[in-house]
């Protein structure tokens, strides 16, 4: 590997550092009119220049708007297709990457093809399958589609981890007679948890912010998720900047949260010590 | 009854024939070694064994019971790896009781199970650390008591010691055998380490290229090997291979040129061999001496290097007429020669091979 000159890796941080800072002020902007006391007018460069602090917008929104139910929609509806995507993705990932099954290449193939295709030209096709299936206004209506859109990645990303494991480990359990099922169960899953992670924190991410399947599909105010809740409230807080961006930040709160509860087992080495390097 | 047995075992990797027409019996109890080169197929011929690849054709036998399509798990078979494929997320304690207690062992026998094979490996003070907190001596006992506590019939060793530094292989080497001798278990163990073999087996399987080349106990194959690849593959440093002529021959005796001249009268039935055939001599090491007078001298070998290992010095050269060899001296033949660029040789006729241009042994 050509290492770089301690001149160009300098000059790369400070490029980094400020390319950071120019993605974090959209983040800046929506704390600081958040945390900006509602009776202020919101004027220099976006409300990053904050004269007080207060937390009376959140107050506003927690009032005015039912946001522990929509929350609980999210997360119904988030970790549950969560759920599907890490227990079904792992199980077909590790048959993708272990078992001998004829055409699998073809199959793994057309679920790649299924990443190519953006999401918002499968959106009137699936309002159809939800119609038909009489899954309108329901979790299951977003659930479903959500597990299916989130599987081709995560068994994209787990099926390289799988295969990468060493195959001693389950071929000794292979030996001593432990079941396909409970090799995958206590061997394969256990060592894989960096890559389960990132399918968490990939399909946490993507499902409790997805609008536009939400938009269509549930009808019901008490069953929207809270993606939907700076549009069903836009009318209720359009005098209110304060209030519609205290509702954004409490909606980036739990994705902020997962990832952080997540990223620690990301750090890779869980294999370290299985076999000699 | 032999314990384990392969008949006209044949293994295919799509069109490409790796082991052909191997014959086998192991006894009871027996140690026996896999050894040979990388890729004369000695690690796919255990694999074949433990049931992780395919028998292509012929049959298995283990304890007289046709097994060549059963199940691993069913075979009665435990195998440690080369990698120790130890569970990196479980402790010493879960990687010793997890088989049994997935394949409905009761807690109170695994426990007891678990117990006396640490004990015996001495990993009582290692239960509850993770591979990763192991040396690599530590990992290798590990693998090993995992083994040992399913009571296979049949263990399967894949080049175990390897990984290991040459010290701790030593150890490890020694604590093996002892093992073995303790549990008295059959045990086919695959190496590339001709020493490893030599030291552990009752009995080699030299293996190239996918053949059965000679079985033997280790002095069998060391004196009498059958072919050149055996005789130069069994000893260390390596028996030397020294290209000569037929010069005469009759009823019981062949009169060889050597190189540089020296003539050498072997006694001889086979009658295959005319005047100017190329044959091979082989000499090891340690039957080369330095000649006392120049009429008893047979080779001169124009000395490289020498290598002194304390108890022998070895001096590695080129024989006139371009053969490489080396040959092995005591401390008290090396006290007079340090100064010699060139050494004159004579070697124990009656300890010499004769080999054919196939590399078949004729004496």
């Amino acid at each position: 590997m050509i290492e770089a000159t301690p001149a160009a890796r300098r000059l790369a941080k400070w490029f980094l550092f400020a390319l950071a800072l120019v993605w974090l002020v959209p983040l800046a902007i929506m704390l600081s009119v958040a945390f900006t006391p509602p009776h202020i007018r919101i004027s220099r460069f976006g409300g990053l220049m904050m004269k007080d602090v207060s937390i009376d917008n959140f107050a506003i929104v927690f009032n005015d708007a039912p946001i522990l139910v929509h929350l609980l929609n999210s997360l119904v509806i988030t970790c549950t297709s969560v759920l599907f995507v890490v227990l079904f993705g792992a199980m077909a990932a590790y048959a993708f990457a272990r078992l001998r099954i004829p055409g699998k290449n073809v199959w793994f193939f057309l679920l790649i093809t299924t990443l190519m295709l953006p999401v918002p030209t499968l959106i009137v096709p699936l309002f159809m399958i939800n119609k038909t299936l009489g899954l309108l206004d329901s979790y299951l209506g977003l659930i479903l589609p959500y597990t299916a859109l989130g599987l081709p990645f995560a068994i994209i990303i787990l099926r390289s981890f799988f295969e990468a494991l060493p195959i001693e480990l389950e071929e000794t359990a292979r030996i001593d007679g432990v079941s396909p099922a409970r090799i995958f169960w206590f061997i394969a899953l256990p060592l894989s948890w960096p890559a389960l992670t990132v399918v968490v924190i990939f399909q946490f991410m993507v499902s409790f912010n997805e609008f536009v399947l939400a938009l269509v599909t549930i009808d019901t105010d008490v069953r929207k998720p809270l993606s939907l809740v700076p549009l069903i409230y836009s009318g209720q807080f359009f005098t209110q900047p304060g209030a519609m961006f205290a509702t954004l930040t409490l909606i980036t709160v739990p994705v902020i949260v997962v990832y952080l509860a997540m990223q620690k087992f990301m750090v890779g080495g869980l294999t370290s010590g299985a076999v000699k390097g | 009854m032999a314990e384990l047995s392969l008949r006209h075992a044949c293994k295919k990797f799509g069109s490409v024939q790796v082991i052909h027409d191997v014959d086998l019996e192991v006894g009871e109890g027996e140690f026996v070694v896999f050894v040979g080169p990388s890729g004369c197929g000695k690690s796919t011929l255990l694999r074949m064994i433990a049931g992780l690849e395919g028998i292509s054709s012929g049959q298995l036998f283990i304890e007289g019971k046709e097994m060549t399509r059963t199940d691993p798990a069913k075979r009665h078979i435990a195998m440690v790896f080369q990698s120790y494929a130890l569970y990196p997320h479980m402790s010493v304690r879960a990687n010793l009781s997890f088989a049994p207690r997935m394949t409905g062992v009761s807690r109170s026998e695994t426990e007891a199970k678990v117990t006396r094979v640490a004990q015996m490996l001495q990993l009582d003070n290692l239960m509850n650390r993770k591979p990763a907190q192991l040396s690599g001596g530590q990992r290798q006992r590990v693998a090993i008591g995992r083994a040992l506590v399913r009571s296979p019939k049949v263990f399967l060793f894949d080049e175990p010691l390897s990984n290991l530094d040459a010290e701790l292989r030593v150890q490890m080497r020694f604590e093996l055998a002892q093992l073995h001798r303790e549990i008295g278990k059959t045990t086919i163990y695959v190496t590339h380490d001709q020493v490893e073999a030599m030291t552990l087996a009752d009995r080699i399987v030299v293996l190239r290229d996918g053949r059965v080349e000679q079985v033997g106990t280790p002095l069998e194959l060391y004196d009498n090997p059958d072919n050149q690849f055996v005789g130069g593959f069994i000893g260390s440093p390596r028996m030397n291979e020294i290209e000569v002529i037929v010069d005469t021959r009759d009823d019981d005796s062949l009169c060889l040129i050597l190189p540089g001249g020296g003539k050498a009268i072997f006694r001889l039935s086979d009658k295959s061999n005319r005047t100017g055939d190329r044959i091979t001599l082989g000499v090891r090491p340690e039957n080369f001496y330095p000649a006392s007078t120049p009429e008893d001298a047979r080779v001169s070998l124009n000395i490289e290097y020498w290598e002194h290992l304390g108890g022998m010095s070895l001096a590695y050269g080129v024989l006139e007429g371009g053969n490489r060899a080396v040959v092995q001296l005591r401390p008290d033949q090396y006290k007079n020669l340090r100064q010699t660029k060139s050494l004159s040789l004579n070697f124990a006729i009656e300890n010499a091979f004769l080999f054919d241009s196939e590399g078949v042994r004729i004496r």
